[in-house]
């Protein structure tokens, strides 16, 4: 208990807290000083908590609010520690690294701030794995108010809420989770001791914890309605006081992005290890470069989208056309558009997409050769596929808008670029059956996830070109069709991976052995109340049901597809319990892992369970290509020192 | 194994797939629609059912999702026989621990599998194309009604009737619509599903009128929006819900309107105020489908029924609702 | 050679060896890169606020337009920030050939020339301090998008200048020579940057497009008053 009230993770919450609240306290007052009504009429907000009584603080500012949120995030950082080591060397030194855990015991270094990537692998994955609990909690609430026709026991409000809370937390969890992959397997898997800036690999956590926070908070200082995408002008003129926290909490996890993004451009360009040449890189390496490279790009694009937001919010800034002047029209001067939000926000949220599956991706074609005991089949179709979905996802951005006011003519050439995307996901799926054919399959808990995944993305990919084509869209658009869509593609292609790499670097990550058994639970129920679910949504939104809603009419006669959801959910999320049960338990107990359990050629299974601190005793070397499976004596890597088993 | 071998029984493995395949495309397709291809029969159940196509624009649209279905379910035979095949005939053996036979790829396959389905891009390209078009053509004799959105609710105005007000749409069979749709607030979108069409409605207001719309009087200061631009050809009669698809707020969910589309007998009456419509249809106790209650509401329309008002609404005449809105809106049609 | 070499040394005992630990000649080369990919990403951020002021500063009819503004004094702080520029790389030039003289001119013009154009922005363009902004917030797309340009250049400015003070000072200590000094090539690429996105900047509010004069408002509002 003792570590825990001195960890970077609990004083550096406490510092945000007490940051955000002096903050906010001091500049309502100096605003009030200076003469403003610090409860002017656009920027009445009434703060309500989750039961729906009025809590607001007198003279509730909405601008002292942003400006509190953002010194927060300062307090955070500083609290935690992270940025001690760049101020000194602001200060003229030239602080050390400090690797191992400082004489505490070894589980401490996951809630301090710790540069090696490993240990930020794992505390992006604890998040992970927190944050998604919490937006699943909140998943199942709403769910249980949709099992019925009818408001049960939410309203309008607190159902937005929470809906919009779901979406922006998930993306959170993901954004971590894809966090965990890439910082704990893109260094070992390049032969390399740690990422080409380890500080800023800790700084790229540690600014998405208070970020997370913050989304968190949001739901209980007045929530918001918005949805996760925030359009103006419903983003601007709304009167739910949450919303500029989701639109902060949104804009700093971006910070988080564009560093680990940087981070692992980097480390993937300089830090291989000699003789992998780019060709020879495991596959997943590929596959986390190129949802880097777009996470280092678009990202910043939502950042100017969703400041202008906030700056329209706070102070007025016209870009969204809430505020309109009739003097100004008169003159000639230009006033916002609600549409160029959507351009900025798709323009990065689409990619995002990617940004979330492509190390998914990158996973099965990972794993599959391991459990097939075959050579990944196109080895370079796969690779160059991963860039190519990066770059033919960053041009389709406005499909998310084909029944927006756009000129029709404009709509063309998405639907055009959007159908395109199926030609580099169909060479991943083809190779992936053809990597599976006449392969001696395996079937344990990882190796099931990747099948379950391939099934599950597989129907997100299908119920795709039917939303990309502008008609059909014109029935689909903003159904519940395309929720089913998003969550097949996103647990194909980030939930099951993820659950799969878990299990496959579980012996990796502890030195011990999952319980199989459970694991296999786990997915027996999970695989089928997932197809439930996307199935049932999809089918809703084909009979007219739209997105977003509190609740919906019988007149529609979905009512028992609704109940079937609600059921398929909680399915899921007590499957989900049951892994939790599994890594905690089996982190105590189990039996010890062997270096290579899976009998893999990876670099990392070359290295004793769990890896040591800087991954290899020495410098590692590259002789051979990654998936020779069936070759008797191939060699990948040569490990000195490796323990051979 | 001699390479022979291997090729006889991979002609085998490659015969029993393409049956396969060609099964699970027809039931899979099956499935989805509810209908047995090249046949009249229907199992009475599809997975993707849509509602009950009501519009022209339907047929373009429904033609290009059966197009789709068709895709959907050819795709997942193509992926999921195989990968299913392999799981069953070729899985570890009991005790085997050797590895599989090494084949990295086959650059043939690879290119086949990149041009293929580019020949599909291709076709679908061409297809949403077409029928995007076919959804948005003109025709010559349109009505326009003007659709003024609003939280939480919808205003309809008829400029060729003298711009008279109505809380719910109602037009004449076989009349093609040109909507005219504008926001007062914030975005918001116009969905019929048995019509198929959807179009978002933005808050354009090219001349900064004041937000307060409570007092505005918006029929008269229509020209100063850029409306968005639907059409829509009611070909079935029978009584439609407009759903708000953007979410909007509070009550988004509830953001609810009506189409009744009338035969033209009955609609010159309604234009003439001596037409009875439901005034505020009780959805929650309709029956299912999306033209829910048509039967009901034919009986009623047609004077040959009893229409439960507890099951589809009031039979308050249409005039006194306008009167209401009317007051409440400070309007002034009559 | 450097008082913090010898530094670094002293409580290394009870330290983890890492084996692989990059080299300070690669590990600059990955800075180096790294500060170009931070480059590469921000110029994402100034193309969306480019393409905001393309999309929203139109008249009817499509055309460029821009809001009347005074070009004397933007035209000279934009001479201000380019000569910054020159200052900039005349101290890396130097640090280079180790003459720490010039280089510590050089690093303070940079900064102080760059403090003239902040304060040019604050006071001058922005109005700030004066009766009446040249652009009140409240002005439609013209002040949103002029205050977003310029607002959002003027952070990176601000941030430039606090990391020139800070590479100064450090300089001064004696920490950087002729063959040690990634923090100031860093410095220059970042200054260079924030100068070249001014180029791009500059043009897109005074020059492109006609001018429409934005009316003065009965009531005017300012966050910074």
């Amino acid at each position: 208990m003792r570590y825990f009230f001195t960890s970077s993770l609990f004083i550096g919450a406490l510092g945000q807290w007490l940051t955000g609240y002096f903050a906010y306290n001091a500049l309502t007052r100096l605003r009030f000083n200076l003469g403003y009504d610090v409860t002017p009429a656009p920027w009445f907000f009434r703060l309500r908590n989750f039961f729906g009584e009025d809590i607001t603080p007198p003279g509730f500012d909405e601008p002292a609010m942003v400006l509190a949120t953002l010194f927060s995030l300062i307090g955070f950082l500083l609290c935690s520690g992270v940025l001690t080591d760049w101020l000194k060397m602001c200060a003229g030194q030239r602080p050390h690294l400090t690797h191992g855990a400082q004489g505490k015991p070894e589980w401490t270094r996951y809630i301090n701030v710790d540069v090696n990537h490993k240990v930020i692998g794992i505390q992006y994955g604890m998040s992970s794995i927190f944050i998604l609990l919490v937006g699943g909690l909140l998943a199942i609430l709403f769910r249980l108010e949709l099992a019925m026709p009818g408001l049960q026991f939410l309203d309008g409000d607190s159902y937005n809420t929470l809906f919009s809370a779901h979406g922006i937390i998930m993306i959170a969890a993901i954004f971590a989770g894809v966090g965990a992959m890439t910082n704990y397997l893109g260094p070992v898997m390049v032969g390399a001791s740690d990422m080409a800036f380890p500080r800023l690999n800790a700084f790229s956590y540690w600014v998405s914890v208070p970020s997370a926070l913050i989304l968190i908070a949001g739901i209980f200082m007045g929530g918001w309605d918005t949805g996760w995408v925030g359009y103006p002008t419903h983003s601007t003129s709304t009167t739910m006081a949450g919303v500029q926290m989701f639109l902060l909490g949104f804009y700093l996890n971006g910070f988080s992005s564009i560093a680990s993004g940087l981070n692992l451009v980097v480390t993937t360009i300089y830090m291989r290890a000699k003789g992998m040449t780019y060709f020879r890189m495991p596959i997943f390496v590929w596959a986390a470069l190129a949802a880097s490279i777009l996470q280092m790009t678009v990202t910043q694009t939502v950042g100017v989208a969703l400041t202008m937001v906030v700056a329209e919010r706070a102070i007025g800034l016209d870009f969204f056309g809430a505020i309109a002047d009739p003097t100004l029209v008169a003159a000639g001067v230009p006033t916002g558009d609600p549409i160029l939000f959507q351009h900025l926000f798709w323009f990065y949220s689409h990619p995002a997409v990617y940004v979330w599956i492509l190390p998914g991706l990158g996973i099965i074609s990972e794993l599959l050769p391991v459990f097939s005991r075959k050579p990944l089949f196109g080895y370079k179709w796969i690779a160059l596929s991963s860039v190519g979905i990066a770059l033919v996802g960053s041009i389709v951005w406005a499909h998310h808008m084909l029944t927006s006011s756009m000129e029709p003519m404009w709509k063309v050439p998405f639907m055009i670029s959007t159908l395109f995307v199926a030609v580099p996901t169909g060479v991943k799926f083809f190779s992936w059956v053809a990597t599976i054919w006449e392969g001696k399959m395996r079937f344990q808990t990882p190796m099931l996830f990747v099948l379950g995944a391939i099934s599950v993305f597989l129907l997100g990919g299908l119920s795709g070109p039917i939303l990309g084509t502008i008609a059909t869209d014109m029935h689909l658009h903003d159904s519940y069709f395309v929720v089913g869509h998003f969550h097949a593609t996103i647990f194909g292609g980030f939930v099951f991976p993820f659950f799969a790499a878990i299990y496959y670097w579980y012996p990796k990550m502890t030195g011990r052995m999952y319980n199989e058994a459970l694991g296999k639970l786990h997915f027996w129920i999970m695989v089928p109340g997932f197809w439930v679910m996307s199935l049932m949504q999809m089918r809703v939104g084909m009979q007219g049901m739209r997105r977003r809603i509190a609740d919906y009419g019988p007149d529609l006669g979905i009512a028992a597809e609704q109940a079937l959801i609600t059921v398929a959910t909680l399915a899921i999320g007590w499957s989900i319990l049951i892994m939790l049960y599994n890594l905690v338990s089996s982190a105590r107990s189990a039996e010890k892992a062997p270096a290579n359990p899976w009998g893999s050629r990876s670099p990392e299974f070359q290295s004793p369970s769990p890896l040591p601190e800087f991954n290899y005793d020495a410098p590692i070397t590259v002789v051979g290509d990654p998936y020779d499976y069936g070759i008797e004596d191939a060699t990948y890597v040569v490990v000195p020192g490796a323990a051979g088993d | 194994m001699s390479n022979h071998k291997n090729n006889s029984s991979n002609t085998v493995h490659f015969s029993i797939i393409g049956v396969l395949i060609v099964v699970c495309t027809l039931a899979v397709y099956t499935i989805l629609t509810g209908a047995v291809p090249f046949t009249d029969i229907s199992i009475g159940y599809g997975l993707f059912e849509i509602p009950q196509a009501a519009s022209a624009q339907a047929q373009p649209i429904d033609w290009l999702f059966d197009a789709h279905f068709w895709l959907i379910a050819f795709l997942f035979a193509v992926i999921v026989v195989p990968l299913l095949y392999s799981i069953v005939v070729f899985r570890q053996e009991e005790g085997d621990e050797t590895d599989a036979p090494h084949i990295h790829g086959n650059t043939a396959l690879e290119i086949a599998w990149t041009v293929v389905p580019l020949i599909f891009v291709a076709a679908f390209i061409v297809w949403g194309w077409q029928s995007y078009f076919a959804v948005l053509a003109p025709s010559d004799n349109e009505v326009t009604i003007r659709a003024q959105a609003y939280k939480w609710d919808w205003d309809f105005y008829y400029p060729e009737h003298d711009n008279m007000f109505s809380k719910s749409i109602v037009v004449p069979v076989g009349q093609p619509v040109l909507l005219e749709m504008q926001s007062r607030d914030v975005i918001h979108a116009f969905w019929v599903p048995a019509f198929r069409v959807k179009q978002d409605v933005f808050p354009y207001d090219t001349n900064a009128l004041e937000k307060n719309f409570a007092n505005a009087d918006y029929s008269s200061n229509y020209d100063h929006y850029k409306p968005q631009i639907m059409r829509f050809t009611p070909i079935e009669e029978g009584v439609f819900r407009v759903r708000c698809a953007e979410i909007c707020g509070t009550s988004h969910y509830a953001m609810l309107a009506h189409v009744f589309v009338l035969s033209q007998a009955d609609y010159d009456l309604w234009v003439a105020g001596e037409y009875k419509l439901p005034a505020d249809p009780d959805f929650l106790n309709a029956q299912p489908g999306d033209g829910y209650y048509l039967d009901e509401l034919d009986d009623y329309l047609n004077g040959t029924g009893e229409f439960d008002p507890s099951a589809g609404g009031d039979e308050e005449p249409a005039v006194e609702v306008e009167d209401e809105s009317a007051a409440v809106d400070g309007t002034d049609e009559s | 050679m450097s008082a913090v070499a010898h530094h670094d040394h002293h409580d290394d005992h009870h330290e983890l060896h890492n084996p692989m630990e990059p080299t300070r000649k690669e590990q600059i080369r990955m800075n180096r890169m790294g500060l170009w990919m931070f480059c590469l990403s921000e110029a994402f951020l100034f193309f969306a606020i480019l393409a905001a002021r393309f999309y929203l500063w139109r008249d009817a009819d499509g055309a460029a337009i821009r809001p009347y503004l005074e070009q004397g004094p933007a035209l000279a702080f934009t001479v201000v920030l380019l000569l910054s520029s020159y200052f900039m790389n005349r101290a890396e030039v130097a640090i280079a050939n180790d003459d720490k003289k010039t280089f510590s001119f050089g690093m303070l013009m940079t900064a102080g020339l760059g403090l003239v154009f902040l304060l040019g922005v604050i006071f001058v363009e922005w109005g700030l301090m004066l009766p009446e902004p040249h652009l009140p917030v409240n002005g439609g797309a013209f002040a949103a998008v002029f205050y977003a340009m310029t607002g959002m250049h003027a952070i990176h400015v601000v941030t430039g200048v606090i990391l020139i003070l800070i590479v100064w000072n450090n300089g001064r200590k004696g920490l950087y020579d002729s063959k040690e000094h990634w923090a100031v090539e860093a410095c220059a690429i970042y200054w260079h940057y924030v100068d070249l996105v001014w180029v791009f900047f500059y043009p897109a509010i005074y020059l492109i497009g006609y001018a429409v004069k934005v009316p003065h408002h009965s009531a005017i509002i300012s966050f910074f008053m």
